[in-house]
This record gives structure tokens, sequence and C-alpha cells, in this order.
């Protein structure tokens, strides 16, 4: 059964500036992806960025369970993400989890600033999340994230995007299987779209942009 | 099947001239000129390669204060293997103070080649390398062949860029992958150049810097520019 806290951290209605993500979606746009390809680019990110993400949330779920901290983990993600357009927009989206996180239960950190799949990590230890659970949570709301931009950034049916987010259900899976066993930080994944990472990098410079990133 | 091992060591020695270690593999390594701390090689390929179940493996150092520029006499085409993968690692230690600039030209996929690529490099504190990797998806007319590439940098014990890259014709036609023939990078670890004004550089975490450009045709890449410029801030007695 999945626990209250796995829901909450699934839920977008959970105060943390979700609604400023497009995981991606606005850049790829913006460059001229075109909408018929959003299935494969939800597909493309499970296969690349998010299995970086989930691997780096697993593996600092265990280090905070076992009272380690979590520089190393911080330094895989970053040598995995290497745009500082990228790190910084997942460091500000990880400040609304750390900040929802401080006023529940006062945490705090040594590290200031997380970036977003640490900072999720953090509140799924609070809430005593398994790394199953948690490597879930980062493949669904990645996928959502698309979808629900998808809405705004790209007139369609909200019942095709829900059939995107069960099409990529499988490679969902796959992500969850590979990395919910993972301890290393050096075993996170480090799987690389490199097109899409130039994307998210211009949209540092993007000048008429509704999403963050 | 063995790896067929290019060596090229450069250690500095009691006088202050640059002593090098050469040992031949499916490249062999020819001195080119030396002067002061710095010394160019150039790489030589010894027969045809990449063939299909070639393990070509490169291993590179520059100790202590010395400038090592390894440069490639031309790109390396991987052929068709049939079947059998092509291995290719590069193992690449730089000393504290020390340099290594890799001048290497394109890697070319037929159709047909199925290649590994492993690039693993220690940067101590205070040394700098610079790397270029040029990776173009088939000949004239041909979409290439399947290649992964797996690198890790590390500066001054920790990590400053893990990569793999998964460029098989199912996977790069995802979008948002590769979206184009040759990608085209430069990285800087050690240090973070700033590239021309129009060049992407990406600045990493750590002390380093990855410029990078995805095109059709090599000639057109951005990353030429960016390399000139990097590679001259570098072995300047050269």
């Amino acid at each position: 059964m999945m626990s209250g806290g796995a829901l909450l951290l699934g839920d977008a209605r959970l105060p943390t500036g979700g609604h400023t993500q497009s995981a991606g979606l606005e850049p790829a746009l913006l460059t001229g992806l075109s909408p018929a390809s959003i299935p494969g680019f939800i597909v493309s990110r499970l296969r690349t960025c998010v299995r970086v993400d989930a691997g780096t949330a697993v593996v600092g779920l265990r280090l905070l369970y076992a009272g380690a901290p979590l520089d190393p983990v911080v330094d895989a993600w970053c040598a995995r993400t290497p745009s500082e357009v990228v790190q910084a927009a997942s460091i500000e989206a990880g400040r609304g989890y750390l900040r929802l996180h401080q006023r529940l239960t006062g945490f705090a950190t040594a590290t200031p600033a997380l970036p977003r799949p640490l900072a999720v990590a953090a509140l799924a230890h609070s809430w005593d999340l398994s790394a199953a659970e948690l490597a879930r949570i980062i493949c669904h709301d990645d996928v959502q994230s698309v979808c629900s931009a998808a809405l705004k950034l790209t007139p369609c049916d909200p019942v095709d995007t829900v059939s995107w987010a069960v099409a990529a259900g499988d490679e969902a899976d796959r992500v969850v299987t590979e990395v919910q066993g993972l301890d290393d930080p050096d075993d996170i994944p480090a799987a690389a779209a490199p097109e899409m990472e130039l994307w998210q990098h211009a949209h540092g410079n993007a000048s008429r942009r509704l999403f963050r990133a | 099947m063995t790896a067929r091992t290019t060596r090229v060591l450069a250690r500095l020695t009691a006088d202050g001239s640059v002593q090098v270690e050469l040992a031949t593999g499916l490249l062999a390594p020819r001195v080119v000129r030396q002067h002061g701390t710095t010394v160019e090689i150039a790489l030589v390929a010894t027969g045809a390669t990449l063939l299909g179940g070639d393990h070509l493996r490169v291993e590179l150092s520059a100790q202590d204060g010395t400038c090592l520029v390894v440069r490639d006499v031309a790109g390396t085409v991987a052929y068709a293997g049939g079947g059998r993968i092509s291995h290719w690692d590069n193992e690449i230690q730089v000393g504290p103070s020390a340099r290594l600039v890799w001048h290497a030209e394109p890697l070319v996929l037929s159709d047909g080649a199925q290649v590994h690529r492993e690039t693993h490099a220690d940067v101590a504190g205070h040394g700098r390398l610079l790397l270029r990797d040029t990776v173009v998806l088939g000949r004239a007319g041909q979409a290439g062949g399947e290649l992964t590439c797996r690198t890790r940098i590390w500066h001054d014990g920790r990590p400053l860029l893990a990569e793999d890259l998964v460029l098989d014709r199912h996977t790069r036609a995802l979008p948002g992958v590769l979206g184009a023939r040759v990608l085209d990078t430069a990285t800087a670890a050690g240090w973070r150049p700033e590239g021309p004004p129009d060049a992407t550089v990406l600045h990493l975490a750590g002390e380093g810097a990855m410029a990078r450009s995805i095109v059709d045709e090599a000639h057109h890449s951005e990353i030429h520019a960016v390399w000139r410029q990097w590679a001259d801030q570098q072995c300047a007695s050269l």
C-alpha cells in the first residue's frame, strides 16, 4: 500500500512550486520539438535525466537513513548535470521542498541548497518512505510535469496527456527496478541526452517563458 | 580479447627536462617535438583500425609539472564489425601542476559498426586536462553504427563529469537525445575557461567546463573556435 507521505509527495497540490516546472518541455518546444513528439520526449527523459534523479534520490535516502552526510551524492549528481542552468533550476525547485520541510519539522541541512531529488529524499526520509516509493515519485512527478505543462504550452485534450503518462508506465517501472537497490553514489545512472541538455541550458536566457525549467 | 595498449608517460627528470616513456599498441606514439617541460606526441595508426573485435587502449600520463600535447594524425573510422563489438578505452592521468591536451580527431561510425568507448581521467589539484571528442554517426550517406560512450572525469579526488551516452539507433531516434549526426565536445578539467561569446559552454559544478555542439556537418561545429581558444591557453611554450 502507498503511504500517506508518498501520496503527498506525488501530488502536484503539495505547496512546493511544482507549477513553475515543465520538466524541460518548454525549452524543448521553444527549440522546435513537435507536439506530436511529446510522448517520445517523456520516454527520453525517463531513459536519461529521470534515471539520474531517481538514482540520486534513492542513494540520498539511504545515506539519510544511515545518518551519513549527503556531500558525496551531491557531487555525483552535479557530475551528471553538466549545465549550470539545469543545476540552478533543480536547486531552486529543491528550495520549495526544503522550505516546506523546515516549516513542518524544523529540518535543516548542513548544505543550504539541495538539488530537487535530494530535497525530495529528505522529506521522504522524514516520512519513512521506501526507496522504491521515492523512485516512483521522482518518475511520476517528471512525467506529470511534462503532461500538465503541455496543456498550457500546446493546446490538446487533457485525456491525451493521461494516455501519454499511462504509455510511459513500463519505462517508469524499469527505472524504479533499476535504481531502488542503489546505495553507492558512483553507481547512480549517468545516462545523458545531450540535445535536451542544450535546450534546457538555453532556457536560462529565454526571454518569453512560462516555466522556470 | 586482450587490449593492445598505447602508452605515453611524461615525467620530469632531476635536471628539469621531460623524459617520455612510449609503448605501441593499435596506435603508435611518436615524439613530434620537445621543448622545456612540454612534449608533443602524435598517435599514428599501425594498421587498419577500428575493426570489429579490436580492443584499442590508450594510456596517457602527464606527471607532476609536465605538459603533454597529444595529436591524432587522422580521424578514426570504425568499420562494420559483422556483429563483433570494438572496444576503445582511454585512461588518462594528470599530475599536480601538469597539463595534458589531446587534440583528438573525429571517430566516425560506419554502418554496422558497434563501438564501446570508455574514458576515465584523473586530474590532480592544479593539474589541467583538455579533451576534444568528435563523434560522427555514419560516413557520407550512411545512418551510422552504434556507439556507447562512458566518461568519468575526476578532479582532486571528486567526480567532475560522469556521462553515459547510449547512441544506438533506437535511442538516438528519441526526441532530445541527439538530433543530428555529429556530436562535438571540448571538455576542460581543472580550470573553467570561458568560450567565444556565441558558443555554448556549460560550467560544471566543479572546476571544469564543457562546450558542446550538435550539428549535421562537422565543419559547422562551434567547437573549432572554442578549441583554438582553450588550447591556446595551455602549454604556452609550444
